[in-house]
Order: structure tokens, then C-alpha cells, then sequence
């Protein structure tokens, strides 16, 4: 027993400081081997608690000092997820994505014919104090706002939106319901906007703004509402397994979604931030936006597909 | 035979299993606290930045940068830290907790993201209180974010060896003279009263003897031992059955 104790403190001291070199990490495995053998003893001899206890936790430990190695190139498997996993795995969920891309563009469309032909709809929707910010955002058609101004906008955009979508995926976790609200509101409410601006003659210069990032960040709210959907879908049919355990096999097509939904957001934000606060010319401004659904259209019906 | 224990039995490829302890949510309200204390406090410095930025004329682009680093800490941070150490922020590191597989397995990223950004839902209504609702529902108290991404919670405090369970007083010649000869104890009923003996000392002599009678008189029925108090039997019972009554006095 004293010579087993002696090797639970060497073990001790080894998790406490290092292992910092090879031979600790070899020593580590060894010690962790034969601890592993003194708790099938302590178990089998019906030892006291309070040992079998200390060489659990000496052994969860170790095990876990061993094992926490960190997997090499997850920056490629990472990029690989979101370039091809994920357009893959959005065509598998084509059902989901239909559905969340109703839930949204509908009350899109409910709120931009509203408030274009009812100019009290939108004051019902928003706030008056919201409709007179965002009349005076989109006033003047030159956006020209300078190096300094492209990187604010930016990295606030990134912080809106990417953080709505976010919300979309995360509150399907309430069964999905929590998605459905989130896409119905964003969507009403991006579709009055528009509406109002266009029915108080600043349409022209929304869609000069939005043109060029509208496809991919459109795309990316809808794709984290497929996530949750998908996540909320998954709690409500389980297929025979507990919830949890369903939960877990959706787990991995639930990531791809998400980091899907993250690229597109990140990429929208980007050229909101850098492309549509420039100086181009209207005419390349659509232009431009029409490259921009063409790009999405084709790397999300395409993407990741074998040759 | 754990029916209100807070471990989690693993299955290793070394074909030993061993329990984790799980973390309750005192423990993860701690490392959430002072996670929480770390963002407020890097938040306040990309502020202290962006100011500086916005004097050195650089104005846009500190502004900027602060968005994009508030949005990092905001939604980032777990999945930044508990990627690089293994399961670890650091409010969990000072906690002494870890993020693992519910099978033991080390998190990896996908895991670490779906838990992290699933906080947005566990946080609802008010301060956790989904999350905690699912942590109570749960066996193995994980919240939604931890039901998603198939990981656990572990508690890696260390534990002391506190001795061997001592008899109060010693077995005497006489106690030992009328035990039978033979005192067999199920594993969990040893366990159950080393977990009795070694708490005995925080509890008063009415209390302890109203916990003795829940397996008392069952035991004092099977084995045949007696004894003035249901307490004195559950430890003759656990002497004769360990040997510990032919030790020293």
C-alpha cells in the first residue's frame, strides 16, 4: 500500500506541474497504466471509498492530461466544413431551408408592401424614432464615408447581425419555435423597413446600399434559422430514441449549418463594411449584387458536390 | 448502485472504467462568474483602445475594431479558450472544472461551438433559467448547449485521503464474543456505512442514530448481529465483514 501511495503522489506531482518534456509524457502514460490497474484492485478488494475515490480522480484526470491532445490541421477541417460540408449539408436539410426561407421572406414581403402602400403600417411595426434614424441613414445617396468609417461599420454590422442569427439558431432549442419567431420578426421588420423607404422615395438609395451584401446576409439568417430548426425538428420527432440521443445524431449536421450560416454572415459583413459604404456608381452597385446572388446560388447548389 | 451520486461512469480504451464527478451548478456559477468578470474586463480594455484610436485620430477604424472585439468576447470566448486548453475557459480552469465528451472523449471544436453559442438560448428567460431547468432535468446535469454538443461538465478538485475509517469506540472482547462468525455485506452496504462513519463526527448522537435505523434493523435481521444502538450495529456489521474488529483496540 505505501509503495502504490508513493506512486499516486509521483502521479500527482507529474499532473500538477507538466509533463514538460517526453520522458514526463511517457512516465505520465505509464503511471496512468498503473493506476488504472490499482482501481480494478481497489474495486475488486471492495478497498474504502474514500481510496477508490482518490484513484478515480487521479485517473480521470490523468486520462484527461492524456488525451487532450490538439487534433492537428482543424484549421483545414475547419475551412473544408464550411466550404464544401456545409452546402452539402444544406442541400440534405433542402426541407428545412424551404421552410425557414418562407418563414422569412413572407413577412418580408407582408412588410414591404405594407408599409410601401400604408404609410401608418410601418409606424405600427416600428417606432416612429426608429423610422426617422433610418430615413436619415438612407438620405443622401453618397455613402462615401471614408477608410476610418469602413471598418466601424463593419465590425458593427458584424456584431448586429451575426449576433440575430445567432439568436435564430439558438432559440430553436425551444422546439423550433423560438427559430420561427425570430425569422417571422426579422423579417417583417427588414421587409417594412424597406417598404417604408421605398414608399417615402429613398428606395433608390436603400438598394444602392444593400445590394451587394443582400445575398449573402438574406441567406445566412435563413440558413441559422435551418439550424434551428433542424435542432428544434430533432427535439420534436425523435425518432424513437430519447430526445438528448436525437439531439446528438442531428449534432453534426447542426454544426455545419451553423458554420455555413457564419461564412455567409462573416462575407456579408465584410462587404457591407468595406464594398457598400464606397463610392461606386449606382449601375455597379447592381451590378455587383447581382454577381453577389449568382455566387451564393451557385456555391450552395454546387458546393461540395462530387464530380 | 449510485442512485443520488453526481458521477458519471466511463468507459476507457484501457477497458477500466472509472467515474467522473460531475460539476453542479454551484461550481459552474463560480467559473461562470468569473468568466463573465474576465469579458467585462476585456471589453473595458478594447474601450480603453478604441479611445485611445479615436484621439490618435484613428477615430473609424478603433471603433471598428471594438465592435468586432466585442463581438469576439461576447460570443467567441468559450470557444476560443476551451479549444486551446482542452475544455477549459478560465473561470473553469480556477474552478477546477472541464468540458469533456459525454463518453469521456476529449471536446473538440464542434462541440465547443454548438455549446457556446447555445448559451443565447440556456440564458433565457432570466439568468439561466432554461439552462438550469435542463440542468435539473438532467441525470447528468448538462444544460441544452452541453445536450447538443454531447459534452459534460467534470469536476477535477482533488480529494484527500482521509485514512481509514476508524471504530468509535473500539470493538470490545465481549461485542466480538457474541457477533457471529461470518458477517457478509453487499459493496454498496459497506460503502453506504464508511460514508456514515466518516461523516459521524458532524452529526449529533439523535441524528445519527435516526440515519442508523434506515439499515439498521434489515442488517441486525440478516446477519444476527445486536447491539444496544441501530449506530453500534451498522458498525460491528461493518467491523466483523472488513476484519476491522481484529485490529488493534
Amino acid at each position: 500500500m505505501a509503495a502504490r501511495r508513493e506512486r499516486w503522489d509521483q502521479l500527482e506531482r507529474l499532473l500538477a506541474d507538466g509533463p514538460a518534456s517526453a520522458s514526463g509524457w511517457s512516465e505520465l502514460a505509464g503511471a496512468y497504466r498503473a493506476i488504472c490497474a490499482d482501481l480494478s484492485v481497489a474495486r475488486s478488494a471492495g478497498m474504502p471509498s474514500d481510496v477508490q475515490d482518490v484513484l478515480d480522480d487521479l485517473a480521470g484526470r490523468a486520462h484527461n492530461r492524456l488525451y487532450a491532445v490538439r487534433p492537428t490541421g482543424w484549421g483545414r477541417a475547419l475551412v473544408g466544413d464550411a466550404l464544401v460540408g456545409f452546402p452539402r449539408e444544406l442541400r440534405l436539410q433542402w426541407r428545412l431551408f424551404l421552410l425557414a426561407s418562407v418563414l422569412f421572406y413572407g413577412p418580408f414581403v407582408l412588410g414591404a408592401v405594407g408599409a410601401a402602400v400604408d404609410p401608418s403600417f410601418a409606424a405600427a411595426v416600428l417606432s416612429p424614432g426608429m423610422l426617422e434614424q433610418i430615413e436619415q441613414m438612407y438620405a443622401s445617396d453618397d455613402l462615401v464615408r471614408g477608410v476610418g468609417g469602413d471598418v466601424s461599420m463593419a465590425g458593427f454590422y458584424v456584431l448586429n447581425n451575426v449576433g440575430i442569427a445567432f439568436r435564430c439558431f439558438a432559440t430553436g432549442a425551444l422546439f423550433g419555435i423560438g427559430s420561427i419567431y425570430c425569422l417571422v420578426y426579422n423579417g417583417l421588420l427588414i421587409g417594412t423597413v424597406a417598404g417604408h423607404l421605398a414608399g417615402v422615395g429613398l428606395g433608390r438609395n436603400l438598394l444602392s446600399f444593400v445590394a451587394g451584401h443582400s445575398a449573402w446576409e438574406l441567406t445566412g439568417v435563413c440558413v441559422a434559422g435551418t439550424a434551428g430548426l433542424r435542432l428544434g425538428w430533432a427535439l420534436v420527432a425523435t425518432g424513437g430514441s430519447t430526445r438528448a440521443g436525437s439531439v446528438r445524431r442531428a449534432s453534426g449536421a447542426i454544426y455545419r449549418l451553423v458554420l455555413g450560416a457564419a461564412f455567409l454572415l462573416l462575407v456579408a459583413a465584410a462587404i457591407e463594411g468595406f464594398w457598400s459604404a464606397g463610392p461606386a456608381p449606382f449601375p455597379a452597385r447592381l451590378a455587383f449584387g447581382a454577381v453577389q446572388i449568382l455566387i451564393v446560388a451557385l456555391w450552395l447548389t454546387f458546393g461540395g458536390r462530387a464530380r | 448502485m449510485e442512485l443520488l451520486d453526481t458521477t458519471a461512469t466511463v468507459e476507457t480504451p484501457e477497458r477500466v472504467s472509472f467515474r467522473f464527478r460531475l460539476a453542479g451548478p454551484g461550481q459552474r456559477a463560480l467559473a461562470w462568474a468569473i468568466d463573465t468578470l474576465v469579458q467585462v474586463v476585456l471589453v473595458g480594455l478594447l474601450l480603453a483602445l478604441a479611445m485611445m484610436g479615436g484621439i490618435a485620430g484613428l477615430g473609424g477604424i478603433g471603433l471598428g475594431l471594438f465592435f468586432l472585439g466585442t463581438f469576439c468576447v461576447q460570443w467567441l470566448y468559450g470557444v476560443l479558450f476551451e479549444t486551446l486548453w482542452s475544455g477549459r475557459t478560465i473561470g473553469k480552469r480556477i474552478a477546477d472544472l472541464r468540458v469533456v465528451r459525454a463518453d469521456g472523449a476529449p471536446a473538440r471544436f464542434p462541440d465547443f461551438l454548438l455549446r457556446n453559442l447555445l448559451k443565447a438560448v440556456d440564458f433565457l428567460p432570466l439568468f439561466f433559467g432554461i439552462g438550469v431547468l435542463a440542468m435539473t432535468a438532467d441525470r447528468r446535469m448538462r444544460r441544452i448547449g452541453d445536450l447538443v454538443a454531447g459534452t459534460v461538465v467534470v469536476a477535477e478538485d482533488k480529494t484527500n485521503v482521509l485514512g481509514i475509517v476508524a471504530v468509535r469506540p473500539p470493538v470490545t472482547e465481549e461485542e466480538r464474543q457474541a457477533m457471529p462468525a461470518g458477517v457478509a455485506l453487499r459493496p454498496d452496504e459497506l460503502r453506504a456505512i464508511e460514508a456514515f462513519l466518516r461523516r459521524r463526527s458532524r452529526l449529533s448522537d439523535e441524528r445519527a442514530e435516526e440515519l442508523a435505523r434506515y439499515l439498521g434493523p434489515e442488517l441486525s435481521r440478516r446477519t444476527g448481529v445486536t447491539a444496544p444502538t441501530w449506530e453500534r450495529v451498522l458498525v460491528l456489521a461493518w467491523a466483523r465483514a472488513t476484519g476491522a474488529d481484529r485490529g488493534a483496540a
